[in-house]
């Protein structure tokens, strides 16, 4: 019987066109994955076809393919019910068992050869010749069979246990789609998580998929790892996920085989209703013949019924609660760890809260769109009504529209309910951050949303008629358009249907610039949907004729009812007028440019002008500008003019001028020189203008730049996706000069060639036909070394400007106000800097709030006003960043001598970009980064003094201390900023607050190795790579105070900083610091500087067995046998041991933990706590201790660089004192 | 009203053909359509009821274009399909105030009324407050009829509507059709030869999707009258008859075949001159018809 049912199943499966393209899907993902540029899964060093890149592609098309599992698991049953086979079926001599296994069996083969196609496809691709060599590794096929079965295979079998379970249980499909939604919404909870609270564990397992269990095993893997590492299905998280989500699979699907009866579902029925007994005279006999109204009106009044009883239909059924209960929860275990996130939390302000109730739900309000579509447009058929219902005299509009307008009541009220259930949760933190009307904007838009959505699933089902290819056609869209799209090459908004405009919204300033844009594209997405919608439903099947002829001349039918085709014009013109409009700003008033139009562009400039890299220029010596900023005038813009000052610096006169200048289409820059030139050359593609100057500018000798530069924002762009925090040069002016929060960062000037425009990315070069470059020039460069690290075009620079803005702004600019006065209705502040200062004129207005206080040195010397302009909606942190610099600033003056100014401002930006930066006497700091830190938390590390204070660092190093043009100098500036920052943190900071801030920078690091694109470089070598100039530079140089002591290292850098203190010709490198390190470190601990600095050095320290014993006096002795481990990695994580050397690791014997955090973390009173001399791989140590110990470590802090940080710490377990006497050391 | 079939074909996409130039003028009043399942029935009531779209041909009901002016059409169709089934949590009462106002019954009162009365004459008010989820099959075809009864129509379809109805039901049911039968159009499929014997004065007999007869009953059975002709017999001689007669029909009568033959000459022996039912007919098209069809 099985075997029958089995090959049946396969034979239908195989039979259903539905299963050829589900596997054509799959296989074209894979494929693209092999073959397309920037899908997604490997990236500059990642090979695209590695067992990492692999790994994942089998992950995530499993997950979006869970549609399809529940296609094919969830209906095999459903089939026999749905076509009134169990009746025949059910009387045959068939046992449960056979059928059941047969059945699902047979689906379950199927859903794995369906999802085979990965595989193929990928393999496919890979062999495909247009593939660059260099993108591939070689092929292993175990790379896609590990995958295949370890993710694909397992997600399909569990996820199909689940939804098969569900059908022998609750006999509904829709039940069946609910278990996916869970399913989705446990991934999505793991996975917004992962990344924010340290308990990898529980979330790794929380995550059915699998994804997040592989991300926690691989997070510190590097690149050659990634490359060629195949993935341990059988070992560490992975193992324990894919059994436990395994074994619940075969449990639900064991339990629900046992409930199963074979028989006809069992009817949820209060009471089933008797036949009644025929009455013997019918009551008011002859028949009643009611009149009709076919009236005006009619269709919009049986809309109003229609709409209602569809919506308390869905509403009014226990899996809509379920998933509204879903929803919620969701929601409040949300807001429980972002609450109890112990790296910090945030003030409730609503658009956090928003971003809580929004952000993680477009696949859950995708899902249940998609889901609900299905089930609401296919009620009549899934009932056999259709044929009573399709012959009823309403307009054959009605039902689509009903049906539209039901799904999207069903999402707005879930909407509204998770509104509310933030609103609940702004209520209980904080009740005074509530903003309704900023709730309703946000209901509204997304109201819009929904209104898309949900049409358009409604449309899919309506056009392709069968519901489970809409659902996975649905899903497809999704992929598309929210997903893939840039990666498929859609990135104009235009293309994005539906999937919305990425907008930030800042409590600065408000929507801004984004209402235009927000309100336009809306529009254009809503006509456009209209008019599917309204072509949609002539395609609405009323009847029992699906074929496509019958389709087809009804819809010419349909087409001929007056007012259809004027409706269709209507929304075709809306269409076109939206969507008209958006081109117009986007592509008319605004230049739009691809991703691979700036590159190209990038790559034109390069080879146009790169011969002009030696080129000898002057450079700015002074700066003098007057800005005018119009933030809030109709159109935006604002007007810079003034000289640059330009002073041949070299031995040479110089006749040849290069300019570079902003070529935005919205920028207009006027240039002319103060002597006698041409004008050799003009590019406005690349913005360059090459000046031949008629007399050639002789040593020493100045000329004048003076500029005219004027922006006007016109219209809106195309937005491009951003790319992270680091590329604020690629936002546009829009975003930098707002209504309320400007910062611009200057007249968008550089002299000479522009090495710093040049593409990176050497696989992006070599598409652009540009040969790979270094990343930085070497070490000892002459030439870098006659360069600051911020730029060739200046040193140290003289600056004054006068500002203009909105009377009820205050504008700023580096150095000190002079004169503030308001003139024609505008305001003006005159700054000017009374010493030489890096040029970085950074240029701020916003309605601002100044907190003001001075700092008066201890020691004496001139006071040091403290001031901090902040948006009046933010007070929160003001007190706590003028406490953290009150702190710094004596701590950096006497180490590393005195502050050079006489002022610290702080200013609050628009969250646009998410950083704080330093700039003489000035710090821009984002809304975002501290602002809206929470102080009530006082458990966590104070992110926002660190941060503050790192800015701070920066006044001393970067704006004192410049390191010269070449690799290693972003160690001189952030690594010694990081430091610094650290050094008050230690000092203010709890143990356990401090080993938290410790653990995130080892933490960043080494996810941050991972993600290298060219190779990683020692750190005195480093090349702007921030994962080691920051987090590893923070861990050396505060493992190095531990080291040696803070006094000698403090030492150290302040001699450095005292000789090369604004030092131009040559810049310092890292090689002079070093020179101070290695003169303060004693000979037992220079090794240090070769680990530490020299060579990418990594412990692999394990406390393997920790024993304490009782002894008679009341004591304890402890025994601790140490594994120590040091390895050097290559540049890209290829690992060898290096040999101990006398090396120094702390160990510990620590009480018990005073308050909870992770297994490795020790937050007792440290018992013993010294560094211990290691030279063989394996010690064993005693100690004698007072108290009962509890847990023990090697290198208990993670001073050390070590991966497998977990080990270092154990608790302690006690051993009988029967066991012979231990000797005492 | 009056309801004209013209050279209507549908072939359906499996190759089944399951309209042939159908032809055929439908009057007010009942109007039988008999025939063996498969034969086309649905279809043609499927498609006059505009569920449907035929490859060929036209249908015209008074001055409305059945195939196009669909909309006119629905405003005064009641139809009962054969085989449906129904939300199943909803009530009695309150699915057929629904499909009230879809039928354009907006005035309140009225679609109480209505539906007050429907469920009374279809014998369901007592169970107007249950689920119909539960209902049985006869209770559901009831409902059905209510449905297809539901503001005044002028064309009703009705598919094998006493399927599923014990007499009693049946009795009631026809009653009620032909009760309103008068003055619009009812068309009843069946095939069951007594419905149509009892009820209607029109009727057209309908296989392999060609009509074979049409007219009133009375015409119908009018050109077989006299030469039927039955004899009681043995279950071995039945295989040898059929091989020298043209056999209608044979029945068990108290457990013996008694035959009933066709014959354009007089024939005697054992047989007896028969009354010619409507029933002889529709047996007899239908033999004629499958012969002509395997010739």
């Amino acid at each position: 019987m099985f075997g029958h049912i089995f090959k049946f199943e396969l034979r239908f499966r195989f039979t259903q066109p539905s299963t050829y393209l589900y596997f054509g899907v799959f296989a074209l993902f894979g494929f693209l994955s092999q073959t397309v540029d920037d899908f997604g899964f490997g990236s500059a060093k990642i090979h695209v076809n590695s067992p990492d890149a692999l790994a994942t592609l089998h992950t995530i098309a499993s997950i979006l393919g869970m549609f399809v599992t529940a296609a094919i698991l969830g209906t095999p049953i459903y089939r026999d019910d749905k076509d009134g086979m169990t009746g025949l079926l059910y009387t045959t001599p068939l046992g449960k068992t056979g059928y059941l296994a047969g059945r699902f069996l047979g689906s379950l083969l199927a859903i794995w050869l369906i999802m085979t196609g990965i595989s193929v496809g990928a393999l496919l691709g890979m062999l495909m010749p247009w593939v660059e060599a260099s993108k591939l590794g070689p092929v292993q096929p175990l790379a896609l069979l590990v995958p295949l079965v370890g993710a694909a295979w397992t997600n399909a079998w569990f996820a199909g246990c689940i939804f098969f379970a569900a059908y022998l249980v609750f006999r509904s499909p829709l039940v069946v789609y609910l278990g996916g939604v869970v399913l989705f919404v446990l991934y999505q909870v793991s996975f917004v998580f992962i990344d924010k609270i340290s308990s990898d564990h529980l979330f790794s397992l929380l995550d059915p998929f699998g994804l997040t269990a592989k991300a926690t095993d691989t997070k510190y893997w590097t690149i050659a790892e990634r490359n060629t590492r195949l993935f341990n299905y059988l070992g560490g998280e992975l193992i324990q996920n894919r059994l436990l989500w395994s074994g619940v699979g075969l449990g639900l699907l064991l339990a629900g085989c046992a409930y199963f009866r074979l028989g006809l579902p069992r009817v949820r029925q209060k009471k089933q209703a008797a036949e009644a007994a025929p009455l013997a005279v019918a009551a008011g006999a002859g028949l009643r013949r009611s009149p009709q109204d076919f009236g005006g009106g009619l269709g919009w009044w049986q809309l109003r019924r229609l709409t209602r009883v569809q919506l308390l239909n869905v509403i009014n059924a226990w899996p809509f609660r379920a998933l509204a209960l879903l929803g919620v929860i969701y929601i409040l275990f949300n807001a429980y760890y972002t609450y109890q996130d112990p790296r910090g939390i945030q003030m409730p302000v609503t658009y956090l809260i928003l971003n809580l109730v929004n952000d993680n739900f477009t696949l859950f309000f995708l899902i249940i769109t998609t889901i609900y579509a299905g089930e609401l447009v296919w009620r009549e058929r899934d009932v056999r009504l259709q044929l009573v219902f399709d012959a009823l005299p309403y307009a054959t509009w009605l039902p689509f529209v009903s049906k539209v307008l039901a799904l999207l009541g069903v999402q707005l009220l879930l909407s509204l309910v998770l509104s509310l259930v933030g609103l609940g949760i702004q209520l209980y933190r904080a009740p005074e951050l509530v903003e309704p009307l900023l709730y309703l904007k946000n209901f509204l838009l997304q109201a819009a949303n929904l209104a898309v959505l949900c049409t358009l699933a409604v449309v899919v089902q309506t056009v392709v008629n069968q519901k489970y290819v809409g659902h996975a056609l649905m899903m497809v869209y999704y992929g598309v358009v929210f997903l893939l799209a840039d990666a498929l090459g859609l990135h104009h908004v235009l293309l994005k249907f539906g999937a919305g405009i990425t907008y930030t919204y800042s409590d600065m300033n408000g929507y801004g610039h984004m209402v235009a844009p927000l309100l336009a594209l809306n529009l254009y997405y809503l006509a456009g949907i209209l008019l599917l919608a309204l072509l949609a439903a002539l395609l609405w099947v009323r009847g029992n004729d699906t074929s496509l002829p019958s389709r087809a001349r009804l819809f010419g039918q349909r087409l001929r009812t007056p007012g259809v085709r004027p409706a269709l014009a209507l929304a075709l013109l809306v269409l076109l007028t939206a969507g008209g409009w958006v081109f117009y700003n986007t592509n008319v008033l605004n230049e739009y440019v691809t991703p691979k139009d700036l590159e190209a562009r990038q790559a034109d400039t390069e080879r146009q002008y790169k011969r002009y890299a030696r080129l000898l220029q002057p450079k700015i010596v002074a700066i003098d500008m007057a800005a005018d900023l119009y933030p809030t005038a109709s159109p935006r813009g604002y007007r810079m003019r003034g000289t640059f000052t330009l002073r041949n610096k070299e031995a040479r006169p110089i006749d040849t001028l290069l300019i570079n200048y902003d070529p935005s289409r919205s920028v207009t820059s006027k240039l002319s020189l103060s002597r006698p030139a041409q004008v050799l050359r003009d590019d406005p593609t690349s913005g360059v203008r090459l000046y031949r100057l008629n007399q050639p500018l002789a040593p020493n000798d100045s000329l004048d730049l003076r500029f005219d530069v004027g922006y006007r924002a016109a219209g809106f762009t195309s937005r491009l996706k951003g790319s992270g925090v680091f590329d604020w040069a690629n936002i546009s002016p829009e975003d930098r000069l707002t209504a309320n929060g400007t910062f611009l960062s200057d007249a968008g000037l550089r002299i000479g060639y522009q090495v710093g425009g040049e593409l990176e990315d050497d696989n992006v070069r070599q598409r652009n036909g540009l040969k790979p470059k270094d990343r930085a020039l070497a070490l000892n460069d002459p030439r870098g070394r006659r360069i600051a690290d911020f730029g060739p075009d200046a040193d140290y620079i003289r600056y004054q400007a006068t500002i203009s803005t909105d009377p009820d702004q205050i504008a700023v600019t580096p150095g000190y106000l002079q004169r503030e006065w308001t003139q024609d209705g505008r305001r003006y502040f005159q700054y000017r800097m009374d010493q030489p200062m890096m040029p970085m004129t950074g240029i701020l207005s916003a309605r601002y709030q100044v907190h003001r206080e001075t700092w008066q040195p201890q020691e004496g010397g001139q006071p040091v006003a403290i001031e901090i302009y902040y948006d009046p909606h933010h007070p929160y942190n003001v007190r706590r960043m003028a406490q953290a610099l009150r702190d710094a600033l004596p701590y950096y003056s006497a180490a590393f001598g005195p502050y050079q100014y006489r002022q610290i401002r702080i200013l609050e930006f628009p969250r646009y970009k998410s950083f704080a930066q330093s700039q003489p006497n000035t710090v821009p700091f984002s809304e975002a980064a501290g602002f809206i830190d929470d102080p009530r938390d006082t458990n966590a590390p104070d992110y926002t003094y660190f941060i503050t204070n790192h800015e701070l660092g920066h006044q001393w190093w970067g704006h004192q201390v410049c390191g010269a043009n070449v690799q290693g100098s972003s160690m001189l500036i952030e690594s010694l900023a990081e430091y610094s920052a650290l050094m008050t943190c230690k000092h203010r900071f709890t143990p356990t607050q401090m080993q938290q801030v410790m653990r995130r920078e080892l933490d960043q690091y080494l996810r941050g190795r991972r993600q290298e694109r060219k190779k990683e470089m020692p750190l005195m070598l480093v090349e702007s790579q921030p994962y080691i100039h920051y987090y590893k530079g923070g861990m050396v140089f505060y493992a190095l105070q531990d080291f040696i002591g803070e006094q000698k290292l403090n030492k150290a850098l302040g001699d450095f900083a005292a000789a090369n203190r604004y030092k131009t010709d040559p810049y310092p490198n890292s090689a002079d610091l070093m020179a101070y390190i290695r003169r303060e470190t004693p000979d037992s601990l220079q090794y240090l500087i070769r680990d530490m600095f020299e060579t990418i050095t990594l412990y692999k320290n394990e406390l393997k067995t920790a024993t304490y014993t009782p002894r008679p006096d009341g004591r304890f002795d402890v025994s601790l046998t140490i594994k120590a481990e040091k390895l050097r990695a290559d540049s890209l994580g290829n690992e060898a041991p290096t040999p101990l050397v006398g090396d120094y690791v702390d160990v510990g014997v620590f009480g018990p933990d005073k308050s909870a955090g992770e297994a490795w973390d020790v937050r007792g009173k440290a018992l013993v706590l010294r560094k211990v001399k290691l030279t063989q791989p394996e010690t064993t140590l005693h100690f004698v201790v007072a108290e009962k110990p509890a847990k023990a470590g090697v290198d208990p802090f993670q001073k050390l660089i070590d991966r497998y940080y977990y080990d270092n710490v154990k608790p302690l377990q006690e051993e009988k004192p029967a066991a012979k006497p231990v000797a005492v050391r | 009203m009056e309801l004209r079939i013209q050279n209507l074909s549908k072939t359906y996409p499996n190759g089944v053909r399951a309209l042939r130039d159908v032809t055929l003028t439908i009057p007010n009043g009942m109007f039988g359509l008999l025939g063996p399942n498969g034969a086309g029935k649905s279809t043609l009531m499927r498609t006059i009821a505009t569920l449907q779209e035929p490859d060929s041909g036209s249908i015209q009901l008074g001055d409305i274009d059945v195939l196009r002016e669909k909309e006119r059409v629905r405003r005064v169709l009641g139809y009962l399909p054969q085989e449906f089934g129904l939300y199943p949590s909803v009530s009695a009462e309150a699915l057929l105030d629904y499909f009230a106002g879809l039928k354009g019954i907006r005035d309140g009162a009225e679609r109480k009324a209505a539906v007050e009365s429907l469920l009374q004459q279809t014998n369901l008010w007592d169970a107007r407050k249950k689920a119909v989820g539960g209902y049985s099959g006869g209770m559901r075809q009831r409902f059905g009829i209510a449905v297809a009864l539901l503001g005044s129509p002028q064309l009703i379809i009705v598919d094998e509507p006493t399927a599923g109805l014990d007499p009693t039901e049946r009795n009631r049911f026809l009653d009620l059709l032909s009760e309103i039968g008068e003055n619009v159009v009812v068309i009843l499929s069946t095939h069951i030869v007594e419905d149509v014997t009892e009820l209607c004065p029109h009727m057209a007999i309908i296989a392999q999707g060609e009509v074979v007869a049409t007219g009133s009953p009375n015409d119908v059975i009018g050109e077989i009258r006299g030469k039927v002709y039955r004899t009681k017999t043995e279950k071995a001689a039945l295989a040898q008859l059929r091989e020298q007669h043209e056999v209608i029909s044979s029945k068990l009568v108290a457990g013996q075949p008694v035959v009933r033959v066709f014959s354009e000459t007089p024939i005697n022996g054992i047989f007896q001159p028969a009354e010619a039912t409507l029933e002889d007919v529709y047996f007899h098209r239908l033999a004629r018809k499958a012969k002509g069809v395997e010739a």
